[in-house]
């Protein structure tokens, strides 16, 4: 098994060379843009922002040390504590829908390894993100800092009551959701914002709930990452 | 050749020490692991360890001569090697790792970790299994009254450990239970060991049983249950746990526990924070309790509202009431007649009799009337009575389930049950039930299906009147109504779901618009295919829908198993072969075990033949014969347990009623066969007297049963004994009888024979499943009693030709 790990990075090399060549030093760049190319480009991703951001947020920084190696791939990955740092693709989804754009205020719930927030961060410069479990909440905050992300602001605390002092958001991700949609978060969400929610077991692909305020109404829109039509027996 | 123990009761005893203990302590394991993981993880493992007793056939045939040499000695020191590894395996199974059964197929090491439980959990079966195998064939003519005393042994064991779940935490009982094989050894310990010797050996042993009593271990929990996620929360603790047959109890206190289950976008205030109740580490219910004088109940700010805004109901029935939220529910709208049922007897005593502070005393309300029995039972009493609103419990979860619940059977969800519930309803009353929203859709689609079904079986021809639903973020309610809507019940719906932000799914002129007028669907597909089930082509969707939307029955009476052969293909493209178990674990789970065990048993029945050879010495029958007890024995028994849940209410009872009836009496059975020439004629008598017996139970038993269902427990459980002691009687004669006719036989044929049976006992309990889920226990009952036409058939052409 180790030899042939050995013989797996001697392959790899040719393909790595080039990029330290051009002044990177980051190991996993390729498999980051393979990650951005077939993961999301291929499959709708659109927005160059968003783009962007998956390329140059290192993944592999937010998740545990022993998983490194499933950090680009297509699939959830466990952090511990019961939770999992969302695929790639449903981030990518996820940030796309909340339109972010220069001069955004935007409050995450649920921080987790901070991977989601570092993409926000990566394309915003007033990100709030708060974490009930308070292990997780060190972790992540250690996360953005390592990857270079100071300016999320990270705090531990109950996300039911949002973060008043911040609020309006222009956007709300809410990245670890409970049975019920807080009170205190559709009060701090501005008029015309977002809130995305994903719903689903962890491993499974999830579907996206969309959450908009127009005045006093409030609608959501089930957006499904992998769409599943069965009459008709569409996918995309 | 036979060389006696101590003395023969010493043996008996000893055997029926060894067996009571190996299957109290298999029920333990069952309890320890689905409170740690879940049931089927549970099931899966316990299953592959059952496979020891087969191990332990195949290592007779391959070592017969050394331990037939070592007899004497052998038999003790497997009973304490049972022992002693009985006590150790929680502490033996978290040597390399804790296993997570929610990572088996994310992370490939999971299959390492799972080599090793399997293996830990197997060595007591295999131990205590050899020992008794080595004396079946030792001691062959005796096999009747030895086979009786491992029977017998099993029976009480059953009983046994359900009187011990309900005084002693499950992680402290396998260090109890490893004391009855010690106790077996020193029974039987050889005449020529000092007593001095047999001291010591006897204080070392016992260290370990003392070592795990004194601290007990129990398998590391998954971090994807529920009460772990729960106690991860700031503060969270566990105020108060207790333990029983039905599992472990918890309660679980934190500040950021709120209720507020799929909760109007319009809710204004914050949700009751209460402390939640878990069962084996499953959400069992929140600790709700009344609502405050004047204010509005928070489950009316959900779609659970809907029936009382159609409707006042006089009487309410909430069937698996939990912890009493429908109940809560019923009071703040001065309900002035409910009754609750709910199975968990523990929890009933605990909320209406050691807590009722809990829950504010909700079951103490002199308008509250709790019953501790299964929804069918209950239905199935005399009773006059009737409601005016039943409520279902809430189905799924928020974000799904993984379909961890796939092989549990929901008798209350059935059609049979529709027709019950609409048999107790009154002239204006309605059944309602709640559905977690869940993609691709599955649950929300099969309660429709089903009560399609059940409204045809009542001569309903206009469903669409007497059904409507109201839609939120998150959850459907449905409600039945036994009469038509009229217009201001339609309006009521409308104004109802208006003041909340609902929509209307179903409803009589309900408009398109409407229908996703504030919670936009993934797939507005989904809107025909409610359609289609209330009022179109049901047939026609549930052919072409990749998942199985069957209507559930008493037959199949799974509603969570959706998975079918058919629509893999189109799923595994959609999803990967990463994601596809996780759409439906349980199954995926009972599937593989189901492939490892006949793999397993292949190789255990195949192994000792390269040692002893095929060819010319009949072995075909005696594998015919042999396959056949083994698989016709649990069939029966896994369908009768399934079955008489609805009978007895209790799947604990039924379970225990089942086991100790078919074992005590087999072991009469077979007690009584030394008595009969083991001959073809008896053989093939014995054998079709059970294939007919099965085909008749098959047919008979429930309806015979169904008569006498408003009888007491003591009553039903004696029925149930009445019932099934003819045809164990005669079961317990196949095995015995069957060795004895291999008496005569090349040696190697009797341990042979003990592992094809046990190997394909095991097997049959997997099969059972996977064969009821696919066509129903009938199915399962006809394939029992073809395994003893084919006993039938093998009987006479076993071993060598009887004079």
């Amino acid at each position: 098994m180790m030899l042939l790990s050995r013989v797996l990075v001697l392959l790899a090399l040719p393909l790595v060379l080039p990029g330290l060549a051009a002044g990177q030093s980051d190991p996993y760049a390729v498999e980051r843009e393979r990650m951005v190319a077939r993961q999301l480009e291929a499959r709708g991703i659109e927005d160059p922002a968003t783009l962007a951001a998956m390329r140059e947020v290192p993944r592999h920084e937010f998740v545990p040390v022993d998983r490194r190696r499933h950090a680009y791939q297509d699939r959830p990955v466990p952090i511990g504590y019961g939770q999992t740092i969302s695929q790639p693709h449903l981030v990518a989804y996820m940030t796309e829908r909340v339109r972010p754009r220069a001069g955004m205020r935007v409050l995450e719930i649920g921080t987790g390894s901070g991977y989601q927030a570092a993409v926000l961060g990566a394309i915003l410069d007033e990100v709030y993100t708060i974490e009930i479990i308070g292990d997780l909440a060190r972790w992540g905050a250690e996360n953005l800092r390592r990857a270079g992300y100071d300016h999320v602001q990270v705090r531990h605390g109950d996300g039911y009551y949002g973060w008043p002092e911040k609020a309006p958001f222009d956007a709300i991700v809410v990245t670890a959701a409970a049975d019920h949609i807080p009170p205190p978060l559709l009060e701090q969400l501005s008029d015309g914002g977002y809130m995305v929610i994903p719903v689903g077991s962890p491993f499974l692909t999830q579907t996206l709930m969309l959450v908009t305020r127009e005045g006093e109404d409030i609608r959501t829109r089930s957006l499904v990452p992998v769409r599943f039509v069965p009459l008709t027996r569409e996918t995309r | 050749m036979t060389a006696p123990l101590h003395s023969r009761s010493g043996t008996y005893a000893a055997i029926a020490a060894v067996s009571a203990a190996v299957i109290a302590f298999q029920l333990v394991v069952m309890q320890l692991l689905a409170a740690s993981q879940w049931h089927h993880f549970a099931y899966m493992v316990i299953s592959m360890a059952l496979l020891g007793f087969g191990a332990a056939g195949t290592a007779l045939v391959l070592m017969r001569t050394f331990l037939s040499r070592h007899y004497v000695a052998a038999v003790p020191l497997l009973y304490v090697a049972s022992g002693v590894t009985m006590a150790a395996t929680a502490w033996l199974s978290g040597l390399f790792g804790d296993f997570d059964a929610f990572l088996l197929f994310f992370d490939h090491e999971q299959f390492g970790l799972l080599l090793v439980l399997y293996l830990v959990y197997s060595l007591p079966f295999f131990f205590g299994g050899l020992a008794i195998t080595l004396v079946f064939y030792r001691e062959v003519g005796r096999i009747g009254a030895l086979y009786f005393a491992n029977m017998a042994g099993s029976g009480a064991g059953a009983v046994l450990v359900i009187g011990l779940l309900w005084v002693l935490p499950a992680d402290r009982l396998p260090g109890l239970l490893a004391l009855l094989p010690l106790f077996a050894a020193w029974l039987v310990r050889p005449e020529w060991l000092s007593r001095k010797a047999a001291t010591g050996i006897a204080a070392a042993a016992l260290a370990v049983p003392v070592v795990a009593l004194v601290y007990p271990s129990a398998p590391a929990p998954s971090q994807y249950k529920p009460i772990h996620s729960a106690l991860l929360l700031p503060g969270a603790e566990v105020v108060h746990r207790a333990y029983s047959p039905y599992g472990r109890l918890e309660i679980v206190r934190a500040d950021a526990l709120r209720f507020a289950p799929s909760l109007s976008l319009r809710y204004i205030g914050e949700p009751p924070v209460r402390d939640v109740m878990f069962n084996n580490g499953e959400y069992f219910g929140t600790l709700l309790g009344r609502a405050a004088e004047g204010d509005m109940h928070i489950l009316d700010w959900t779609t659970r509202g809907l029936p009382y805004a159609v409707r006042t109901p006089g009487s309410v029935l909430a069937l698996d009431a939990g912890t009493g939220n429908d109940v809560s529910q019923a009071l703040a709208h001065g309900v002035p007649r409910v009754i609750a049922v709910e199975p968990h007897r523990q929890a009933n005593h605990l909320l209406r009799e050691r807590h009722p502070e809990w829950v504010d005393g909700v079951y103490r309300d002199p308008a509250v009337s709790l019953y501790g029995t299964s929804p069918r039972a209950f239905l199935a009493r005399p009773s006059e009575e009737l409601h005016d609103l039943i409520v279902l419990p809430v189905l799924g979860a928020f974000g799904g389930t993984s379909g961890v619940g796939a092989l549990q059977e929901r008798y209350e969800l059935t059609v049979e049950a529709f027709g019950k519930l609409w048999a107790a309803l009154s002239e204006e009353g309605m059944i309602a039930v709640t559905v977690w929203d869940d993609q691709p859709p599955r649950k929300t689609l099969r309660v429709l299906s089903t009560w399609r079904d059940g409204l045809a079986r009542q001569g309903i021809d206009d469903p669409e009147m007497h059904v409507a639903a109201l839609r939120s973020w998150g959850t459907v309610t449905y409600i039945a109504s036994r009469s038509p809507w009229t217009a201001e019940q339609v309006e009521r719906v409308r104004v109802f779901g208006r003041d909340r932000g609902f929509d209307p799914l179903i409803l009589p002129g309900v408009t398109p618009d409407e229908r996703e007028r504030l919670h936009v669907l993934p797939d507005p597909g989904f809107l025909d295919m409610v359609d289609a089930l209330v009022s179109g082509d049901p047939a026609s969707l549930i052919e072409q829908y990749p998942f199985d939307l069957r209507p559930v029955t008493d037959d199949r009476p799974f509603f969570a198993h959706f998975l079918r052969w058919s629509g893999l293909p189109e799923l595994y493209r959609i999803f990967g072969a990463r994601e596809l178990p996780y759409l439906e674990l349980g199954f995926v789970l009972g599937v593989v075990t189901f492939v490892q065990i006949v793999l397993a048993a292949f190789v255990l029945i195949l192994l000792p033949l390269f040692r002893v050879g095929w060819t010319g010495t009949r072995r075909r029958w005696t594998l015919l014969f042999f396959v056949g007890t083994g698989t016709g024995f649990m069939l029966f028994e896994i369908v009768l347990i399934q079955k008489l849940v609805l009978y007895l209410g209790q799947p604990v009872y039924a379970a225990a009623a089942v086991l100790t009836t078919l074992l005590i009496c087999s072991g009469l059975g077979s007690l009584a066969s030394s008595r009969l020439p083991a001959s073809g004629r008896v053989l093939v008598l014995a054998a079709l007297t059970v294939a007919v017996s099965i085909l008749l139970y098959g047919q008979w038993l429930m309806p015979v049963l169904e008569a006498s269902m408003g009888w007491s427990l003591p009553a039903r459980s004696a029925a149930v004994f009445l019932l099934l002691a003819p045809p164990a009687f005669v079961m317990g004669m196949m095995f015995p009888l069957g060795l004895r006719r291999l008496a005569g036989s090349d040696q190697s044929h009797i341990p042979w024979a003990c592992g094809i049976d046990s190997s394909l006992s095991v097997a049959a309990t997997a099969l059972a499943t996977l064969l009821a889920l696919e066509m129903g226990f009938g199915a399962v009952m006809l394939l029992a009693a073809a395994a003893y036409v084919l006993v039938a058939l093998a009987g006479p052409r076993l071993g060598s030709p009887v004079s």
